[in-house]
This record gives C-alpha cells, structure tokens and sequence, in this order.
C-alpha cells in the first residue's frame, strides 16, 4: 500500500510538473532569454495569454525588451540560430555580419502558427526587442497586423 | 428435531435432514449440516443426486463474484489525482495570463500590460531596416550598382 501510495504521489507530481511546462514556447531555446534577462534590471518582459491584445488576435503573447546590454543580444542570436532550424525565416537583415532583425515563422504547434520576432538597434542607444507569438491567425496575416500598427 | 451439536451428522440424520429439505422445512443450521455432510468424500452412493444439488449451490456460491472494492480504491485514487491536478492547472492558467517585469518588478495591472505589449511590437513595427532592405533589393538601381562592380574585370 506505501508503494502504491508513492506511485502515486510521484504520478501527480509528474503530471503537475509536465503540466507547469507545458508552454508551447518551452521546447525552443529563446526561453533561455526569458528566463535569464525577463526579472533584470534594464529588462521590460510581458507575458499574456488567452488574452487578445486590442486590434490583435493573438492566443499567446511573450516580449522582452533589453536595453543596452550588448551581451543580450549577443545571447539571443545564439538562441535563435538554433530556433530557426525547421523555422521559416521569413525576413532578415543582417549588420556587419551580425542578425539585426529577424522573422521567424516556426513549425505549427498543434493549432498554433508561431513567430518569433527579433529586432536590435543601436541608435539612440542599444536595445533589443524579442517578441514570441501564439496565434490561431496564419503567419502572414500575423505579421500584416503587426507591421500595419507602424 | 433434536440435532446432535457436532458438524458431521450420521448417514439416518441425513436422511431425515433430507426429508425435512425436499418439504421445505429446514433451518440454515439444519442445511449447513446437510452441506457438511454431503460434502464429505465417503457420502454413501444414495447420497449422488444431493450432493449434486448441494454441490451445485456450493459452487454457485463460492463462484468468483464481482467486487467493487479494489475498482472503488483506484476510483478514489484517481478522483484525487484528478482534484489536484485539475485546480492546479486552472490555477496556472489563470497565473500565467497576465503579467510584466520592469526591471525586476513585477506588474499585473491589465492595462500596463497591455500598454507595454502595445509599446514593444511598435519596436518591432517601428523597424524600417526590414523593409528597407527588401526594398533595396527589388530596386533595380541596386542591383545594377553591384553588377557594375564586376564589369571592369576581364576574361
């Protein structure tokens, strides 16, 4: 009965811990961003889901924005390249051999298409920005919406 | 009749016992004896068609029957697993829907969210380089400018 008993304690645990990761966005490595720079000091991180951001239809939404910190960025890059294997990159600029701005189209996730964006600008000051979507909407129709918002 | 408290009955008893059983007018004490009796190996050949009969009704209720016991124990069991896990993935669910950190600290206001979220696309939308960049490339005169680079060279 004490086995059966932990058995079955270690079943719950299990399932309450896979459950806690369960994030769609857990299996990619830009997480590691989140986790590492989201509660830093020069760090703006927002995390919203089921929610829909007004005029953007969105399921899940994670950003980071990371001022002047060079090694951040340089972190992210790393991120990404690994990423974007078996992502479509749907656009890319690349500055002084270094990925300034990328778009990520990422394989579909059950009924989610996944994007990730990446943007890094040095004038007026170093800032890097990371955004991580969850949408039901088709990518295109995703990135239409967010570029239409200039 | 007065029985001889003892489980083995003698072959006159069981017969009498009998008598009184095809009549309907047995105990369950009376009965048990008979079962007792007829359960023996040596039960006298007379005794075949009652020891079927009897044998028949042992086996019907020694029979394996059909316990809700154990099936109740994992029913309560996962009834529990059921009772954490569903409240806590409502829990975080519910924990995860809306939050900020500036710089370290953390935000719930909706609003502020929502704001912030608002401001960090427009970084990203605000990007010209990306279009720019594509742009360039569709435009003809950039193209050009770089194929020019190796026209000087000779073959």
């Amino acid at each position: 009965m004490k086995s059966k008993c932990k058995y079955l304690i270690l079943v719950v645990l299990f399932i309450a811990g896979f459950g806690s990761g369960l994030k769609a966005q857990s299996d990619l490595e830009i997480n590691r961003i989140f986790d590492k720079y989201g509660k830093q000091k020069g760090s703006v991180m927002v995390e919203m889901s089921k929610e829909m951001l007004d005029g953007y239809d969105f399921t899940f939404y994670k950003s980071i924005v990371i001022s002047n910190n060079k090694e951040a960025g340089d972190f992210t890059r790393g991120c990404l390249q690994t990423d974007q294997s078996g992502a479509k990159k749907v656009k890319q600029v690349v500055t002084n051999g270094k990925t300034s701005s990328v778009y990520l189209q990422l394989p579909k996730k059950g009924k989610y298409n996944r994007l990730i964006l990446f943007n890094e600008k040095s004038v007026p000051e170093l800032k890097m920005t990371l955004i991580y979507i969850e949408s039901e909407k088709d990518s295109e129709e995703i990135m239409k919406l967010i570029l239409k918002k200039k | 009749m007065k029985l001889i408290r003892r489980n083995i009955i003698t072959v006159q008893e069981a017969e009498k016992l009998l008598e009184k059983y095809y009549e309907g007018c047995t105990t369950v004490t009376e009965e048990n004896l008979l079962r007792t009796f007829l359960a023996q190996s040596n039960v006298p050949p007379q005794f075949e068609a009652e020891k079927a009969i009897f044998g028949y009704y042992e086996s019907k209720k020694t029979g394996k029957h059909f316990s809700l016991q154990p099936y109740l124990k994992w029913a309560a069991a996962a009834a529990i697993v059921a009772g954490i896990i569903i409240p806590v993935s409502i829990f975080q669910a519910s924990a995860k829907t809306n939050y900020a950190y500036i710089n370290g600290v953390k935000i719930t206001n909706t609003q502020e969210i929502i704001s912030l979220a608002h401001t960090t696309i427009n970084f990203v939308s605000d990007n010209n380089e990306v279009e720019d960049g594509l742009d360039n490339l569709k435009n003809d005169e950039t193209i050009k400018n770089q194929l020019d680079a190796f026209s000087e060279i000779e073959l």
